[in-house]
């Protein structure tokens, strides 16, 4: 009996044991970061600021970036006439379920704007005893989400506009009219051109906004408002245009930023870093730990054309790397430069390839590339000899000299239309001196987003719009005496334009001078769109580049993506933009 | 005072036999192989006088002299046998019969064992001899087709690659957040001798297991409560027995390979593609080859027609061995089993391969008659060489050029003056690419048995796992991770795992006359830590060094994470059986369950369930029915639960992410994607079981019987947001699934004589599920392979049906795709609502879904004196899969594709795959060309054939060597598949394109001493 007692005594003890391991259930996460333990502390604000341009770098350096706003114009179409991004480069297929890399661009910013919107409903929580420093913070994130804005409402018109952080399950939204965009759009960059400081203050840190960024982008966005208006609203925002654009270029010494004295300066790769033209730069850094992913900036690419593995060439770092072609200039881009007086054409576009590969001319080759006989034997000389040569000359005699050699018209057929499959003349503004490894397809090069250049362009757009040609002119002509080929002739004179010129040239005129610019920076689908209404739009884009024949009135604006209607509940009531 | 008359005179004459006694010798053996049975119970009628056998089989045991005498040999797994010796018998010989599903069989069920003929649930039991009989590292492999309701696939033929593993079809959702890092949200629950996740079961040797049982239904598994919902697979080790030691020694040696892949285009076949893609559609005219062929070096190639098969050069056949060696052994108090295993496959990639290094002690001791303690576990050690898989590649490199260099060395870029593109097999230079994962998982389980009482028994079992795995990556700038990069990346991964489960279960026993109860009590805890930390960085200075000096790599560029992730599990249970003469069962449980990872206030569940058995056979009116031994009738009705989100789901959390300014590093925080449902909560689900087991025809016939109906609501989904919120995800209760379906399993022993003997078992399972409820009523439209349909099996495939290729003869075609008009050579899809428009609104539909509607296995032994011939076939029928590598037919021919497949062209008008073109699939025919990619999957395959011969006793006595068999395995021998498409392929697979399914050829023995 006292042996049972024991044992009972045992048996109850562990049961006891057992009932009693009643642990916390609560999870313990010291890894993890919530907002709200974050974002309270000055110093933990930062970060919130910092992850708002994130998704800028997923837009610049990427393809989708560069086809969503420079693909489907009158200056580019796909390398190499191949089926690729129909929807934004071709408007082939573009409908709301499958609408390419405009879709990427909703998706991301959005995500960037919710961003910009947490750290602007949550700043004042967050601790902040200089005023000075709150305001500059505050300043970043105004400015970015007006950036982020903009391309959203320009994109796909007047849809949902939210300002405060998404913190429950939103299902429904509403319309918000492009004007509404445009207030708040408006809004943030002055307060930001008010708060940001000048460049200087960041020192090292200079891709972040500063003062010259809001100046530069509000300008941008009058102009495009201005479209929008009709008599005096447009007027006005002309004028605000025109102002704030001037006043960039007036304070420019004062803002930190200046125009090089030539265009192969500017996009001379040894002066990206800080580039001093830039209003607003994405940086890059050859530390991918700092870049968006381990691609960086693969800009470089997307204009290249094949040379490697042609006679008497390799790829090298210096012609770049060709491995990844996207798109290819129209013949009318090509043939809006003067090549004999503007510099910008020979600073944009590279036409001949000097050997760097040792090659010898034999029977099969010349018969592949369609030489002469003359030229068999020919040695080329690396260093020295020409290996290819694309132009947008005619060629007399091309099959006796001993290089490539394709013109202008093995390059385009008669009525415009891109003859060759393999070949194009490419642009080289982007080519890019951090690259490393000769077939690495990553980039570190910083991008321009906005430049000095740029507040020229809108000054006198704005100017030709309110009938003040001469101002226009004048403006134009700084851009152009700096693009002026000084030597061995000094051109400048002959590529001054008088009022009278862009008076008869028309906005066409304004345009032009944009695509002789600014071509491939990120910009053209948004003046077509801008200055044109549909009919104009689609037959400027067929005129100049007649392999494009999809283009529609309606496809100024892209269509909602299918899925956010989707996971609306009242996808219905939303609606989709008109025509798709 | 007559009472007392009768108890003098019956103690006087117990008194009298007992000291009239004699010894019966005799032998207990197999009665299939003769082998000596160790440890088996004999019993004298009417005396409590018990022996064991010893490791000869043989025993002795005392009997009363001059009179009949009956004894009782039990044996698990053997039917029990009684016989009845005169007086005159001695030396006698008693031969077992292997019993399958035999009822007095004990089966392991939560927390407790139970004798079959008292089971009131669904449980499938497969045994130890049955799990070796397929030469795999996995034990759950090797019981595919053994166990109805349980689908079962290899889940690639990456050596040493694991399972994957439905019970009953699919109840939750999976989607991209649940199913990372490889989780399977359906996956069922593990418990290795009593431990809940006690390790994973690649670690486990197959050949130290004893049994593995399958819970099913929900009141089999609703003790497990909030981890039962997906099934519960019970892995029980095998234990010491008492006597000599007992020695077996089993390994095989095979080769791994003939692996079915899709074999690229060449030559001729290649060219003509990639001609025909550069014909102009307006004039018909194909351009000259140096356009076609742009690069001087490819167009080189061609001209000298240096052509490469690729997937030749990449694959190769590999090896594969194990050797098990076990001791099993004991003395009436400790009992003890010890294992030392080693298993190595080779892949049939070169550079892949898997070892695993077991050492497995199980030890019981009973400490006096009222204690027991033991512990269970093993090491286990195992280290993977991984690798890039590259078929894909092979498949698709341009097949020219020159794969190797004159010294034999791998030609990085095989067409000469192209730096862009690297050989497939560039990761076959030596030190290219490495990836190499050592882990090491201990298992220890302690448990301690206390019977203070008669009836009562309260058990603890303590059952912990540490895990830890290193994995260093290392390739360099040519290898085929890094190629776009062109720089060396290096890194180390290392990872740690704590985890126990503490388990206490107090069991009271009664029986009053006919009535007999059990009553359960169960408190179980669970505690798991896991931590992670990551080291990288790019452009070291040694590419010798590989991973192991990450010092040398580039300062600026290293990276380091980590990370920590715990969550707690808390219940308590009850349960009650009843039985009534052992006719009348009946079982009641519940459990309450509080999880860590759910939302608060929502971390408490309960859990209930409830079953009943009737035992037909035993009521008087089948007395007479002589045909069948045992029939019983089962049903049962219970409530299960999952939580299928990961640890801190249900916080709103940051990522940081990558950014500097200039070369200025700026810490940046975004949101994870994921909004908070404050009012996360359980899914649960309600089973409903209707089962009947049935023994028949003198034991030669067995059935089970199944259907099932199970309803599962408050499905946990990451509901998407629009893309305008910023934010991705929201996870919600959104949906309720429904499954239903039969099990069955048939074993028959069809025939015997002497020396033949032919038996068989049949598995059939049929599984229809389909989601019976959404949020607001609407279906959630995705992308082809994540849409959510009501009235749909979860996993459907949702797009374009594809109905062949547009015809030169279809001209003038009207019909568009958005607003783009159909050309001859494009892919035709069906325009369900005929208003001449592909719309993604109106004309898509569910063309498929993954799972099957049904699968079997069946199973044939013949035995032939010493021969033994094993043929096993399995069938999966109605899945559909995604062939991946139909998705490699390139129409610019910029890249290759599988060499089969008929395309269209003007002069070939085919209906099979489309015209050739510049671009890619999804700019050439976007959004249709996925409709060729989902095919039906159903396969029928011979999945094992195994002759083993054992040698004669007479033979292997002498060298005292009990058991001597030799045998050989081919698997995956046969398939054939409904789709011809899959015809170079193994659908088991599922239509992946990495790692394919190989066969394996295996030569193995058995020796027992």
């Amino acid at each position: 009996m006292k042996s049972n007692k024991y044992k009972i005594a045992v048996v109850g003890f562990c049961v006891i044991a057992a009932l009693s391991c009643t642990k916390n259930l609560n999870e313990y996460n010291p890894g993890g970061a919530t907002p709200d333990a974050t974002w309270t502390t000055p110093e933990g604000f930062v970060t919130a600021v910092n992850g708002a341009y994130q998704e800028q770098r997923a837009y610049y350096g990427k393809e989708d970036g560069t086809l969503v706003s420079e693909g489907g114009t009158d200056l580019w179409f796909t390398a190499n006439k191949i089926s690729f991004a129909n929807q934004v480069t071709k408007y082939i297929g573009l409908t709301p379920a499958s609408t390419g890399s405009a879709g990427t661009i909703f998706r991301l910013f959005y995500r960037a704007i919710n961003q910009c919107n947490a750290g602007i409903n949550r700043i004042d929580g967050a601790g902040f005893t200089d005023q000075a420093d709150k305001n500059r913070r505050l300043g970043e994130l105004r400015f970015l989400r007006a950036f982020y804005y903009w391309h959203i409402v320009e994109q796909f018109g007047g849809v949902n506009l939210r300002t405060t952080e998404t913190q429950s399950a939103e299902l429904t939204a509403t319309r918000s009219s492009v004007s509404a965009f445009y207030d708040l759009i408006i809004g943030d960059l002055k307060f930001a051109a008010d708060n940001l400081p000048n460049a200087t203050f960041w020192g090292n840190e200079y891709s972040r906004a500063s003062k010259k960024s809001a100046l530069g982008m509000l300008a941008r966005a009058y102009l495009s408002r201005a479209y929008y208006g009709t008599g005096q609203e447009r007027a006005d925002y002309l004028v605000l245009a025109r102002t704030t654009a001037n006043d960039v270029i007036t304070r420019k010494a004062e803002l930190g930023s200046d125009l090089w004295v030539s265009p192969a300066d500017l996009w001379n790769p040894a002066n990206n870093r800080n580039n001093k033209e830039a209003l607003y730069i994405i940086s890059n850094s050859t530390n991918a730990q700092l870049d968006y992913d381990a691609n960086g900036n693969r800009l470089h690419a997307w204009y290249l054309t094949t040379y490697s593995g042609r006679p008497g060439l390799v790829r090298s770092l210096a012609y770049g790397f060709d491995g990844q072609k996207r798109l290819q200039p129209t013949r009318f881009l090509l043939n809006l430069f003067n090549e004999q007086i503007d510099g910008r054409y020979a600073a944009s576009f590279q036409e001949t390839w000097t050997a760097n590969n040792a090659f010898t001319w034999n029977a099969s080759t010349a018969a592949t590339y369609g030489k002469a006989a003359s030229v068999l034997g020919t040695a080329l000389v690396p260093g020295t000899s020409r290996a290819m040569e694309l132009t947008k000359q005619v060629v007399a005699d091309k099959a006796t000299k001993p290089w490539v050699l394709y013109d202008i018209n093995d390059l385009y057929n008669t009525n415009g239309t891109i003859k060759s499959l393999t070949d194009f003349v490419p642009l080289k503004k982007f080519l890019d001196a951090s690259r490393t490894a000769v077939d690495g397809q990553p980039g570190f090069a910083d991008i321009m987003v906005i430049r000095l250049a740029e507040m020229y362009l809108i000054s006198a757009e704005a100017e030709f719009q309110l009938g003040n040609y001469a101002a226009a002119a004048t403006q134009l002509n700084v851009l152009r005496t700096r693009a002026a080929i000084k030597v061995p002739v000094n051109q400048t004179a002959a590529m001054q334009v008088s009022a009278a010129e862009v008076q008869t040239g028309g906005i066409d005129f304004i345009l032009d001078e944009r695509a002789r610019e600014l071509c491939g920076e990120h910009l053209r689908w948004y003046d077509l769109k801008r200055v044109f209404n549909g009919n104009q739009f689609v037959n400027r884009i067929k005129l100049d580049n007649p392999d494009i024949v999809d283009v529609q009135s309606f496809h100024r604006l892209r269509p909602v993506p299918q899925v956010e209607l989707n996971a609306l509940s009242n996808g219905a009531e939303f609606g989709q933009n008109e025509g798709y | 005072m007559k009472k007392i008359y009768f108890l003098t005179t019956f103690l006087f004459l117990a008194a009298f036999v007992q000291a009239q006694t004699r010894a019966l010798n005799g032998r207990v053996l197999d009665a299939g192989n003769s082998d000596p049975l160790i440890g088996a119970t004999i019993t004298l009628q009417g005396s409590a006088s018990r022996q064991l056998s010893n490791s000869n089989g043989k025993f002795s045991i005392n009997v009363p002299d001059g009179q009949n005498v009956t004894i009782t040999v039990r044996y698990i797994g053997y039917a029990d046998q009684t016989v009845t010796f005169n007086p005159n018998d001695q030396d006698v010989t008693i031969k077992l019969a292997i019993q399958q599903n035999s009822l007095e069989d004990v089966v392991v069920v939560g927390f407790g064992t139970i004798k079959r003929r008292d089971l009131t649930g669904s449980v499938a039991t497969v045994k130890a001899s049955d799990i070796v009989k397929a030469p795999t590292h996995n034990a759950l492999e090797a019981i595919q087709g053994r166990a109805p309701g349980v689908d079962i696939t290899r889940s690639s033929g990456n050596a040493g690659a694991g399972v994957n593993i439905q019970i009953r079809g699919t109840r939750s959702i999976p989607n991209a957040l649940n199913t990372a890092g490889g989780i399977n949200p359906n996956a069922p629950l593990l418990v290795v001798d009593g431990v809940q996740n006690g390790g994973s079961i690649n670690n486990i040797n197959p050949n130290d297991i004893e049994s593995i049982e399958v819970l099913q239904d929900a009141a089999s598994t609703a003790i497990y409560g909030s981890q039962g919902a997906n099934g519960v697979i019970i892995v029980t080790t095998k234990k010491g027995v008492t006597g000599k030691a007992k020695i077996s020694y089993s390994a095989y040696y095979g080769i791994n390979g003939w692996t079915k892949f899709p074999q690229p285009r060449l030559g001729e076949d290649y060219l003509n593609l990639r001609r025909e893609s550069y014909r102009d559609p307006a004039t018909g005219v194909i351009p000259a080859d140096n356009v076609v062929f742009p690069n001087a070096g490819e167009l080189a190639a061609v001209q000298a027609g240096q052509f490469v098969n690729w997937l030749e050069l990449a694959t190769q056949n590999g090896k594969q061995q194990s050797h098990t060696v076990n001791v099993r052994g004991g003395s009436e108090n400790t009992k003890a089993f010890f294992s030392v295993g080693y298993f190595k496959e080779e892949g049939q990639l070169a550079n892949n391969d898997y070892n695993r290094y077991n050492f497995r002690y199980n030890i019981d001791h009973k400490l006096n008659n009222w204690f027991k303690t033991g512990i269970v576990g093993q090491l286990a050690f195992n280290k993977t060489n991984a690798r890039r898989d590259p078929l894909s590649n092979a498949l698709t490199a341009i097949p020219l050029g020159t794969a190797y260099n004159a010294d034999g060395s791998i030609n990085t870029f095989p067409i000469a003056g192209n730096t862009s593109t690297i050989s497939p097999i560039t990761d076959l230079r030596p030190g290219a690419s490495v990836d190499v994962t050592t882990g090491s998982e201990i298992n220890a389980t302690g448990y301690a048995e206390l019977a203070p009482i008669k009836g009562l028994t309260f058990r603890s079992n303590l059952g912990t796992v540490l895990g830890s795995s290193r994995r260093g990556q290392f390739n360099d700038p040519f290898s085929l991770a890094q190629n776009n990069l062109r720089y060396s990346a290096a890194s180390v991964t290392n990872q740690s795992s704590r985890y126990y489960n503490w388990d206490n279960v107090l069991t009271y026993n009664h029986e009053i006359q006919k009535h007999s109860f059990t009553v359960t009590a169960i408190s179980s805890y669970i505690h798991s830590e896991a931590e992670e930390a990551f080291a990288g960085g790019i452009r070291q200075v040694l590419s010798s060094q590989l991973f192991y000096n990450l010092a040398s790599t580039e300062s600026t560029s290293r990276t380091t994470t980590s990370g920590f992730t715990r969550y707690d599990l808390l219940a308590y249970a009850g349960r009650i059986n009843y039985s009534f003469d052992g006719k009348y069962l009946f079982q009641g449980s519940i459990r309450w369950d509080g999880a860590s990872r759910l939302a608060p206030g929502h971390k408490w569940d309960s859990f209930p369930a409830v079953s009943a058995g009737w035992v037909v056979s035993r009521e008087a009116f089948m007395k007479d029915v002589k045909q069948i031994n045992s029939l019983k009738l089962r049903a049962s009705y219970g409530i299960t639960g999952n939580s299928t989100i990961k640890p801190y789901d249900t916080q709103s959390l940051l990522n940081t992410t990558n950014m500097g300014f200039g070369d200025i590093p700026a810490p940046a925080y975004t949101f994870n994607g994921n909004i908070v449902s404050p009012d996360l909560g359980w899914e649960k689900s309600r089973t409903i079981d209707i089962g009947t087991d049935v023994t028949a025809f003198k034991s030669r016939v067995t059935l089970g019987f199944d259907w099932y109906l199970t309803k599962t609501s408050d499905l946990l989904y990451p509901r998407s947001l629009p893309q305008s919120t910023g934010q991705t995800t929201v996870y919600q209760n959104i949906a309720s699934t429904q499954n239903e379906g039969v099990n069955i399993i048939l074993s028959t022993v069809n025939l015997q004589t002497k020396n033949f003997k032919w038996s068989s078992t049949a598995t059939f399972s049929k599984n229809s599920e389909k989601i019976t409820k959404l949020i607001d009523g609407r279906n959630i439209i995705n992308t082809e392979e994540n849409s959510l349909l009501i009235g749909s099996p979860v996993q459907s495939y949702y797009l374009y049906k594809g109905i062949g290729i547009w015809q030169q003869s279809d001209m003038p075609i009207t019909t568009t795709l958005n607003g783009v008009t159909f050309k001859p050579g494009d892919i035709k899809v069906e325009d369900q609502n005929g208003d001449g428009k592909i719309d993604i609104n109106d004309d898509r539909r569910v063309v498929g879904h993954q799972q099957p509607d049904w699968y079997g296995g069946l199973q044939n032994t013949f035995n032939y004196k010493g021969f033994d011939l094993n043929i096993f076939l399995m069938a999966r029928y109605g899945q559909t899969v995604k062939g991946e590598f139909i998705g490699r037919y390139n129409p610019s021919g910029e890249a290759n594709g599988p060499g089969n497949f008929n395309y269209w062209t003007i002069n070939n008008p085919s209906n099979d795959f489309p015209r050739p073109g510049r671009g890619s699939l999804t700019n050439l025919y976007p959004n249709t060309y996925t409709s060729l990619l989902y095919i039906d999957g159903s396969f029928f395959k011979i999945k094992n054939v195994s002759l083993g011969y054992t040698l004669p006793k007479s033979m292997t006595e002498k060298f005292k060597i009990s058991t001597l068999r030799f045998y050989a395995t081919a698997s995956n021998l046969f398939t054939y598949s409904k789709n011809p498409l899959l015809k170079d392929y193994d659908p088991e697979r599922g239509g992946a394109e990495s790692s394919p399914l190989g066969r394996q050829l295996v030569f193995g023995v058995n020796l027992d001493f």
